[in-house]
């Protein structure tokens, strides 16, 4: 396999996208709600559903070769001036689930599942950043499939030239950020700025609520409209639900039209693809899959579902910070990923963070009013031992997610914790506030925050989110361990694939989405190889 | 047998009482045309003038930040499924004091002091299940709160870099 990007064969035209769109419409040629009067029936050579950061790969690679692609997407396209900064009704608006999703088990962890052309591309922090070569040793040690850091490279190098991704520069990072790297610096820990799919990103800091720049290249501003320029036919607010197997093959995808923000479905909607790349996220796909029961005999179908538990800290000091301006997520640490754990700064929507704040009542009040002198820092854990499970339930396309966190993957997230005390504390914090329950919520100096070692901290001691989600669908040498082969098409079938983060086998290490569309791109040339 | 009719009178006297507790004596609605409840409104207003109280660090109280209108909204917004959970949220912090104390009585009818007692006591409960009810209604009015513009402007959290700017770089 070649390594270099020029090296590999042509798959599209599109090196770039577009900084600029005609008539400022990024969504010109992608059909909505609206314009859809009747039931209706579609044929095509691929059926790609879910217009995420896989998907969207997937489909403009295949529509730029030549192909008949229609790329189906169950939420609406969101532009520029569609953006809420308010969190809740932003959340409600472009969240599955109002923003309220949340996995249960041993305690609640709360998820966000976009449902937005986009997808999760629409409202991440643009993180792009490459797994280390040993995650691939990681994967094959936990199913058998073979993939390699070389193999990857010029995937992984197409991607990042099309997205533009590129370091966060000095001007866009703001204080927030640049504590951290002071704090990681004075302690000799290596830092970075993070890579990033962005092109002229001013820093507001609105990443989560979707970008009213338009500086965020996520794949409804970037891959999509290629994808159209290429051929692709691009139906938003279409829900794909059942899958018809004939035989090893599938035949057809029906679903339904579904009204923007109330899910009311409208008209019926019939495809006839030769081949179908499921793309609808590893909380959907496995929904899809499980309802239409097209793999009745693979066990793994939803199961082995890992997250990458997320913890915060705030580091409050004696000057203004501004937590609201800079990059969202601009700075990172990798130097304990080995270890499974990679520490960034964090930023949301301020109210989201501040509900975490200590206090109640005028105390309450007064930790709000020095937000402007706080910075939240997080820590991020690949929880190897922690698993899931993602299934459908009776009525509705909204799974039941469980997901069970290991006290081992709790010990390691206190271990984050604890670097990231000792980052605050070096960065110049005067206090820091920890989130847990059973200690103080405000440490005023490195002596106290000592408890965060000691502590016998229990995972529902803590807020604990996670964001990145995978694994329910994964790769796998064989039938007996997993749902997709190598190339992500489902063990005994021969046209049905999947594209999304669903297909990891173990923990990517970093943030999923460059993983995710590198490996798109790869079984976007594995389905141009055989024609 | 008197023993029979007695029992059925107390179980009658009983459910009185708890439909009493339940549903009576709670004011008008705030809002005349919400789908929320006048036992919602109250339960809102009381959580949120005790999350958010007057003559505080920052001048604006929850109720007046219209945290019962921004609640309204984010209810009507919610899928279905999704607004039964909150509606029993605030069932359970209303009826909550029943169980866990001060005071035997709703939520909604204790003093501002008892009311932080009892938000304090969910906050660093030992039941993880108060801790995330707490959490959660936080949470939602915090998002409402901070959305108020003067609230932001005494937290100095003002508008960003204006984003409609032409990006030329």
């Amino acid at each position: 396999m070649t390594s270099s990007i020029q090296s590999l064969p042509v798959l599209g035209r599109s090196e770039r996208a577009p900084l600029t769109f005609e008539n400022d419409d990024p969504h010109r040629g992608v059909q909505v709600y609206a314009q859809y009067k009747h039931d209706l029936t579609i044929d095509c050579d691929v059926l790609v559903v879910g217009s995420g950061p896989a998907g969207a790969v997937v489909a403009k690679e295949l529509a730029e070769a030549g192909r008949d692609v229609v790329l189906m997407e169950e939420g609406p396209p969101f532009g520029k001036k569609d953006f809420i900064q308010e969190p809740g009704e932003a959340m409600q608006r472009i969240l599955r689930e109002g923003g309220t999703r949340a996995s249960r088990g041993n305690m609640f962890i709360p998820t966000m599942q976009a449902n937005a052309l986009g997808g999760g591309s629409l409202i991440n922090s643009a993180i792009c950043a490459r797994p280390p070569d040993w995650v691939w040793n990681k994967w094959n040690n936990a199913t058998g499939v073979e993939l390699s850091g070389s193999e990857l490279t010029a995937h992984f190098e197409r991607v990042e030239k099309f997205l533009f991704v590129e370091p966060t520069p000095l001007a866009a990072q703001g204080e927030r950020n640049l504590r951290f790297k002071k704090g990681c610096d004075a302690l000799g820990i290596s830092s970075e700025p993070t890579h990033r799919n962005v092109k002229g990103c001013k820093g507001s800091g609105e990443c989560f609520t979707g970008c009213r720049n338009g500086a965020k290249k996520s794949t409804d501003v970037s891959y999509v409209p290629a994808a159209i320029r290429g051929g692709a036919r691009v139906y938003t607010s279409i829900r794909a639900e059942h899958l018809i197997r004939e035989g090893r093959k599938i035949t057809g995808v029906t679903g339904h039209v579904v009204e923007p923000f109330t899910g009311k479905e409208t008209h019926r909607v019939t495809v006839h693809p030769k081949v179908v790349v499921l793309a609808a996220g590893c909380m959907q796909t496995p929904v899809i899959l499980q309802k239409s029961n097209t793999m009745p005999d693979n066990p793994w179908v939803g199961e082995k579902l890992l997250l990458h538990p997320g913890l915060a800290i705030m580091a409050v000091y004696d000057t203004d910070i501004d937590p609201w301006h800079g990059a969202t997520q601009g700075y990172h640490s990798l130097h304990y990923l080995k270890e499974g754990i990679k520490l960034e700064v964090l930023w949301s929507p301020p109210s989201v963070l501040a509900a975490r704040l200590p206090g109640l009542g005028h105390d309450y009040q007064r930790h709000l009013t020095s937000y402007n002198r706080i910075a939240p820092f997080d820590v991020i854990i690949a929880a190897d031992r922690s698993f899931g499970s993602v299934k459908a339930k009776r009525n509705g396309w909204d799974p039941n997610i469980s997901f069970s966190f290991h006290q081992d993957d709790v010990k390691l997230i206190q271990r984050g914790l604890v670097l990231l005390s000792d980052i605050c504390w070096a960065s110049g914090a005067k206090a820091i506030l920890p989130g847990l329950h059973g200690i103080p919520e405000e440490l005023t100096t490195k002596a106290q925050s000592d408890v965060l070692r000691t502590m016998d901290l229990k995972g529902s001691d803590t807020i604990t989110a996670a964001n990145h989600a995978f694994g329910s669908t994964r790769m796998s040498k064989t039938a007996e361990t997993g749902v997709v082969d190598h190339q992500g098409r489902c063990h005994g079938l021969e046209n049905l694939y999947i594209a999304d983060t669903g297909v990891f086998a173990s923990s990517p290490a970093v943030n999923p989405m460059l993983a995710v569309m590198a490996l798109s791109d790869r079984l976007a040339q594995h389905l141009i190889d055989r024609g | 047998m008197i023993f029979p009719p007695l029992v059925a009178l107390g179980a009658a006297a009983g459910s009185v009482a708890l439909a009493r507790g339940l549903f009576a004596g709670y004011p008008d609605k705030r809002l005349a045309n919400s789908p929320l409840t006048a036992k919602e409104q109250a339960i809102i207003a009381a959580c949120a003038d005790t999350f958010f109280p007057p003559n505080g660090p920052i001048p604006v109280a929850g109720t007046a930040a219209n945290l019962v209108e921004y609640m309204d909204r984010y209810l009507q917004r919610l899928p279905e499924a999704q607004r039964v959970l909150v509606r029993l949220l605030f069932w359970f912090i209303e009826h909550g004091p029943w169980v866990f104390g001060p005071e035997r009585v709703r939520f909604s009818s204790l003093d501002e002091a008892a009311r932080l007692k009892v938000l304090d006591s969910m906050r660093t409960s030992p039941i993880y299940f108060r801790r995330v009810a707490f959490l959660s209604m936080r949470t939602m009015l915090t998002m409402g709160y901070m959305a108020h513009p003067l609230v932001a402007k005494a937290m100095r959290c003002e508008a960003n870099i204006d984003p409609f700017q032409t990006v030329t770089t």
